[in-house]
């Protein structure tokens, strides 16, 4: 590619909007970095769950505030996606559309650019991976596809920055002009059918918003959008009546017919501007016929997702480790602080603590002036005193180290293995093999009415429900995308992993590691389980999954910059929000447990809770304190450990003995485990459902369901465990064994 | 795909690499079931019953073999060496099965590296009771111990605490580096070279095809 130089005037500051757009996976996040900077304002597109994301940047003192709208295939209305990506162009109108086209796959992503000349947009192309084409041997004519098509094609390469300068020119160039007119001629017959219908459309100027000839496409495409706005039209009769006519005269369904005149007119295109090397074989073809084999497929996306869980938690431990001890740490030295804060100030503040008492004092002479002075600086003494010794020492020290850095410590030790399986994901899904796992496992996910692509954040709920939740925006059905949702928390977490572990070593004995892997597995059986069964009983999720039609991705090498920047856009969302949400409600467990103060915590208003919620969790053999675990386990699961840990007043290595003793038998151990996967996800899960689905129905659904679900599942494993005797052996062996102690 | 051609490909490395993608294939199969039959065994134990299971482990000369008892992991080596195998069309040079070889070397790549990180981050976990007892004259309490008085006895009780005090360095990681991942992925690396070109050759005779889509009519 060879620089360019053009003079362009300016004669004064001025600013443009400017759209991004591309197919998926064609490069447009990284470009969209490029030009900004890696600045970008992130947010929702109105009444929509789709995320929205705008930048700005200053090219020769022209202001650009770019916006990026979805990955999309197309123009159609079959998806939120591709309705947004429309409506931003149409009612927004942005002074130029900077279309990403995948140099290394034209054909296809020619089609949406046509469909942009068509809606009337100043197109400028980035023709981007233009390095990857001409390693597959490609050989374009960028000149001749840029006639062809009337637009400016710039080449670039969004990995290295290449084209970027160009493309910031061409950008300019393109907002100073207008756009010419660039109409599709679908041939003789087609043409005149269009104009018909054309014709009609003008007469309305309530539709002048729009080009008429694309309105009259989409008319004869049938799409329900444009169908809307011509029901609404004045002519609406005479305009459905030439469509009809129109649509009979053309014979077959014409959103195909149309569909292949488009890629008829690229292939002229592509015939002048594109010659390619062919190859005995690629790369590509050699890789995908064992990934995508039908017998190794899937023991190799096992074995893959293995490696990544195993790196996500063993090579992060001992940071996590380390991020434990520095807030320990951190909390010992403010407890101190606390604690030693009449010495520190006698040692440092002389002054200070002086002046407090004068303070004091004068205030309360300003009160109370007829008092003698020794009076108000007793008093003032006095209160100085009890804030001290009643506040800064106890309380205040409790509330901080307790409270706020325990909260914010329990959000910080997940940082380094989230930002680990970022990562990995990071990597699998630059490499372009995570496109591959999905199209391999759809088989499966589709028989118990899962969508394929809802494999991915259904793994990623094994490490941390959040970005299993998250991740579901890949899914471009909003039903399939609910419904992963709500299965979603059934996937047991790495946080609830400590109360298996606890539980399940105090007394299921040499069972214990049976016992938490079968938690995994009860897991999955029941996120496929309910899964089919909202299919068929939930009317919003009657129809079947819809097809999984999905393009493969070229295979590349992932960069360090690509992939340390999706790691950390998708690790920094969870911090923040995480650490908001969990640092709250850890502040509100706390004044619970130590309220009111100074008393038992048997007195606390927690264990009023647990005793008031004990009649019904009664047929399931918890008592109090368990209930208060799970209560606890609420805000975040590992704080079921955490609870039990204060409620029977001793150290990690007692409690197990003492859950054995005082809490729990093997079946209600059992239980417990099963009620701690299923019930209620945890306060940050249920704020990211909340913010997915931007419906307080589906999050309080999700809740109650799973509640219910825990309850009648703790249920079942202790009748079962009774009508085995499984209980009244335990007991038994328990009474006899203090029986022969004394 | 079909069967591809190439006449300028030596035919000697391509058989090499056919009978070593095998053989390696066969030795990750092996270690694989071992592994497996390991926690099995280990499994077999806990239950009290099928003891004879720890016998033909660890009474046979294969006992004597340190193999990790992993279930997940022998699942992995398993797999591995079924790609592997999946490299034996090659022999007759069907080049279409090269994929698999190369797939097989991305996997133990995968795993040896995998486990080479894990080897660093269990010796680097080592260090964590060093912090931890340092942290605790990092305290305000000693500060002010420190600087009210008996200051010499605090410090010779800091600098001696890690002579005196029991955190004695672990070597139990060093095990880690015996993990068959790593090994078997060194014994992996020639294979791989091998595989890269051999395909690196197939591809040096390409033709010029000029782009061009039939419409539907034309079909």
């Amino acid at each position: 590619m060879k620089g360019v130089t053009v003079k362009v005037l300016v004669s004064e500051k001025e600013t443009i909007k400017v759209a991004l757009i591309g197919n998926p996976n064609v490069g447009k996040t990284l470009l969209f970095n490029d030009l900004t900077g890696g600045r970008a304002h992130v947010g929702n597109w109105p009444g929509k769950t789709v995320e929205k994301k705008e930048g700005k940047y200053t090219f020769r003192g022209v202001k650009v505030e770019l916006v990026d709208l979805p990955g999309t295939y197309s123009l159609t209305a079959h998806s939120v996606d591709e309705l947004i990506a429309r409506e931003f162009i149409v009612n927004e109108k942005p002074d130029v559309v900077i279309d990403i086209v995948d140099a290394s796959n034209l054909e296809r992503n020619l089609y949406l650019t046509m469909q942009l000349l068509e809606l009337g947009a100043n197109v400028v192309i980035a023709l981007n991976k233009f390095d990857l084409a001409e390693g597959l041997g490609y050989q374009i004519d960028v000149k001749a596809l840029a006639s062809s098509l009337g637009v400016r094609v710039v080449p670039t390469v969004a990995t290295t920055k290449k084209g970027v300068e160009e493309l910031k020119q061409a950008v300019i160039e393109a907002a100073r002009k207008k756009p010419s007119k660039y109409e599709v001629s679908y041939g003789r017959a087609l043409d005149s059918v269009i104009s018909k219908v054309e014709e009609v459309i003008v007469k309305d100027p309530t539709l002048s918003r729009f080009p008429s000839r694309w309105l009259a496409v989409k008319a004869l495409e049938k799409d329900e959008e444009v169908l809307k706005l011509i029901r609404a039209s004045p002519h609406a009769n005479e305009i459905e009546k030439v469509v009809a006519e129109a649509s009979e005269k053309l014979g077959d369904d014409p959103e195909v017919v149309l569909a292949e005149k488009r890629y008829e007119i690229i292939g002229s295109i592509l015939s002048k501007a594109l010659e390619r090397e062919e190859k005995p074989v690629t790369f590509s073809d050699l890789i995908d016929r064992v990934l995508l084999n039908k017998y190794l497929g899937i023991p190799i996306f096992a074995v893959i997702l293995w490696a990544m869980f195993t790196f996500t938690f063993e090579v992060s431990a001992p940071l996590s480790d380390l991020i434990d001890l520095a807030i320990s740490w951190l909390g010992e030295v403010v407890n101190e602080a606390l604690t030693h804060a009449d010495t520190i100030s006698n040692m440092f503040f002389i002054a200070t603590g002086a002046e407090i008492n004068d303070f004091l004092a004068n205030l309360v002479a300003g009160w109370l002036p007829s008092l003698p002075e020794w009076s108000s600086n007793f008093a003032s003494s006095l209160i100085a005193d009890w804030m001290y010794t009643n506040l800064f020492q106890s309380e205040l020290s409790s509330l901080i180290t307790d409270g706020v850095i325990s909260g914010v410590g329990a959000v910080l030790v997940f940082i380094p293995p989230i930002f680990f399986l970022f990562f990995a994901l990071s990597i699998l899904e630059d490499s372009g093999y995570l496109a591959r796992a999905a199209f391999v496992v759809d088989r499966i996910l589709y028989k118990a009415g899962l969508h394929g692509k809802s494999f991915i954040p259904l793994l990623l709920g094994f490490g941390c429900n959040i970005p299993g939740v998250m991740a579901t925006r890949s899914i471009d059905s909003e039903e399939d995308r609910i419904l992963t949702i709500l299965v979603n928390p059934l996937m047991s977490c790495n946080a609830r992993l400590p109360v298996y572990v606890l539980v399940a070593g105090a007394v299921l004995g040499a069972y214990a590691t049976f016992g938490v892997f079968s938690m995994y597995v009860l897991g999955m059986v029941l996120a496929a389980s309910m899964a089919l069964l909202f299919r068929r009983t939930i009317p919003y999720f009657k129809k079947k999954p819809s097809h999984f039609i999905m393009e493969l991705p070229t295979y590349a090498l992932p960069t360090a910059r690509n992939t340390l920047t999706h790691m950390w856009e998708r690790g920094y969302v969870f911090v923040r929000k995480a650490g908001t949400i969990i640092v709250a409600g850890v502040v509100a467990v706390w004044y619970l447990s130590t309220h009111p103060w100074g008393l038992p915590i048997y007195w606390s208003h927690v264990a009023t809770i647990g005793y008031t919620l004990e009649p019904i969790f009664r047929p399931l053999g918890f008592n109090w304190m368990s209930i208060v675990a799970l209560v606890f386990g609420f805000v975040a699961k590992e704080m079921v450990v955490g609870t039990f840990g204060v409620l029977l007043g001793c150290e990690e290595e007692m409690l197990g003995t003492l859950l054995a003793s005082y809490v729990f038998t093997p079946v209600t151990g059992l239980a417990f485990m099963a009620f701690t996967l299923i019930y209620i996800p945890c306060l940050a899960t249920i704020g990211i459902i909340y913010r997915e689905t931007a419906s307080w129905k589906w999050t309080a659904f999700t809740v109650v369901y799973g509640i219910i679900l825990a309850y009648l599942v703790a249920l079942l494993i202790v009748s079962v465990g009774h009508l085995l005797g499984v209980e009244s052996v335990y007991i038994l062996n328990s009474l006899l064994r203090q029986i022969a102690a004394t | 795909m079909g069967e591809v051609k190439v006449k300028h490909v030596r035919e000697a490395y391509v058989k090499s690499l056919a009978v070593y993608s095998v053989s390696l294939g066969l030795l990750y199969l092996l270690v694989g079931i071992l592994e497996f039959g390991k926690w099995a065994a280990t499994v077999a134990s806990g239950i009290g019953e099928l003891s004879w299971y720890i016998w033909a482990l660890n009474g046979s000369p294969l006992g004597a073999i340190w193999l990790p008892s992993d279930a997940i992991g022998g699942f992995a080596m398993a797999v591995i060496g079924s790609v592997y195998l999946g490299g034996f069309p090659i022999w007759r040079l069907k080049y279409d099965s090269l994929g698999f070889p190369i797939v097989g070397f991305m996997l133990s790549a995968l795993y040896g590296v995998l486990y080479l990180l894990i080897l660093i981050s269990r010796s680097l976990g080592n260090i964590i009771p060093y912090i931890e007892f340092t942290s605790e004259y990092l305290s305000l309490n000693f500060l002010i111990r420190l600087l009210t008085g008996n200051q010499f006895e605090e410090l010779y009780a800091a600098v001696s605490g890690l002579l005196i005090e029991n955190i004695a360095w672990q070597w139990t990681w060093t095990a880690s580096m015996l993990r068959p991942e790593i090994w078997l992925f060194i014994v992996a690396l020639p294979l791989g070279a091998l595989a890269w070109r051999t395909f690196k050759s197939i591809q040096a005779a390409p033709q010029i095809v000029k782009y061009g889509r039939p419409s539907r009519s034309q079909q």
